[in-house]
C-alpha cells in the first residue's frame, strides 16, 4: 500500500504500525511527534497505531534551543 | 478651519504654523506630529490636520498611542488586536522577542511565563539589558514591554510549567506561544496542548540554532490547532550556539503567525 511520509510516497506492507514505518525509514523516533491524516499521535502510541492505505504522515522532529 | 490638537477638536479662523499654534495654546512641546508624521516648527497647518504636540521624554497619553497604532496598522486590525490575548511560554531568545513584537503590534492582553532569572549568558540573544541580570525574566520583560506600551495588560507567572499545571496556566488565551529552550518541555507542552486546548492556536518552534540560512525555516502544522516553525534539525549544543539574528527571526515568524491567526479570526 502507498503511504506519504513527509511529502514522499512509499510502499509498505498492509497493517503496518507507525513504529514500524519509522523504523523502516531509519528515522530515530526520539523527540518526534507524528501527524497521521491530520490527527496528532504521540510517541507512546506509535506501536499501537496501524496505518491504512493512502495515509498521509508527517513526522515532526523536536530539537532544543530557543 | 477645523483641526485636532492632542486629541481635541479646534476651530481656527486663519491658517497658522506649528510655532503660532504652540504660542497661542501655551503648550510646552518640542516634537510635532501631523497626521502621524513628524514635521518642523514652521509647518503650516491645513484643514482637518491631526496635530500632536509632545514634550520630549514625557509619556504620551493612551489615546495618542492608540491613534498612532491605528494610523499605522488600521482601525479594524487595531480593534481586533486590542481585544486579543496571547500567552508566552518561556522567555528566552524566542519568547522575549516574540512578546515584544506582539506588544508593539497592540495585543491587548499578554501573559508571560518563565521560572528563571536573567543570566549574563542570555544577553547575546534575549531582549534583556545588563541591568536585568538577576531579575526574574517575567519581571524584566514586563518592565521592557511597559516602556514600549505603557497601557498594555500584562500578567506574569514565575512557574516551571509541567504536565500538572500547564492547562490551568494557559487556559483562556487565544494564542499560545511555545518558546521553550528545552526539548523535553517543548514536547510536553505540544503533546499536552494540541489535544486538550482546541480553542487555542499553538505556535511552536524547533530548530533555530546557529547562523544557517533562514531560508531553511519552514512551517509544519500539527493537527488543526498547532503550527511549528524552524528547520527541525539545528539543535542548540556545544558546537552550535544560539545567535540573536536567527533566534529572533524565528521568534518574529511565531509572532507574525499569531497576528495572522488573530486577524483572520481563525
Amino acid at each position: 500500500m502507498q503511504i506519504k511520509v513527509n511529502g514522499k510516497l512509499y510502499d509498505f506492507n498492509d497493517n503496518i504500525t507507525l513504529e514500524n514505518i519509522i523504523n523502516q525509514l531509519n528515522i530515530s523516533s526520539q523527540n518526534i511527534i507524528a501527524e497521521v491524516n491530520g490527527n496528532v499521535i504521540t510517541k507512546e502510541k506509535f506501536n499501537k497505531t496501524v496505518i491504512e492505505n493512502n495515509s498521509v504522515i508527517e513526522l515532526i522532529k523536536f530539537v532544543g534551543g530557543g | 478651519m477645523k483641526i485636532t490638537v492632542n486629541g481635541r477638536e479646534l476651530l481656527i479662523e486663519n491658517s497658522l504654523s506649528i510655532k503660532n499654534l504652540i504660542n497661542q495654546l501655551n503648550i510646552n512641546a518640542d516634537i510635532f506630529i501631523v497626521n502621524s508624521f513628524p514635521v518642523s516648527i514652521s509647518y503650516i497647518i491645513n484643514n482637518n490636520d491631526v496635530v500632536t504636540l509632545i514634550k520630549k521624554g514625557s509619556i504620551p497619553d493612551k489615546e495618542y498611542l492608540e491613534y498612532q497604532l491605528i494610523s499605522r496598522q488600521g482601525l479594524k486590525e487595531y480593534n481586533i488586536l486590542k481585544n486579543s490575548s496571547a500567552v508566552i511560554c518561556g522567555l528566552g531568545g524566542l519568547g522575549s522577542n516574540a512578546a515584544i513584537s506582539l506588544a508593539r503590534a497592540g495585543l491587548g492582553r499578554i501573559k508571560l511565563i518563565d521560572f528563571d532569572i536573567v543570566e549574563p549568558s542570555n544577553i547575546n540573544r534575549q531582549a534583556y539589558f545588563i541591568e536585568h541580570i538577576g531579575m526574574y525574566k517575567t519581571d524584566a520583560l514586563k518592565e521592557i514591554i511597559c516602556k514600549i506600551s505603557p497601557y498594555i495588560n500584562i500578567e506574569t507567572s514565575n512557574i516551571y510549567l509541567d504536565e500538572e499545571n500547564i492547562l490551568d496556566e494557559l487556559a483562556g488565551f487565544q494564542v499560545i506561544l511555545e518558546c521553550f529552550d528545552n526539548v523535553t518541555s517543548k514536547m510536553m507542552m505540544i503533546e499536552k496542548c494540541v489535544n486538550n486546548m482546541r480553542d487555542s492556536y499553538i505556535i511552536g518552534a524547533s530548530g533555530v540554532a546557529g547562523y544557517y540560512n533562514t531560508d531553511k525555516f519552514t512551517k509544519k502544522s500539527l493537527g488543526s490547532n498547532c503550527i511549528m516553525i524552524g528547520d527541525f534539525e539545528s539543535e542548540a549544543g556545544f558546537h552550535q550556539g544560539l545567535y540573536a539574528p536567527r533566534t529572533a527571526a524565528a521568534a518574529n515568524i511565531q509572532a507574525n503567525e499569531a497576528i495572522r491567526y488573530l486577524l483572520k479570526g481563525k
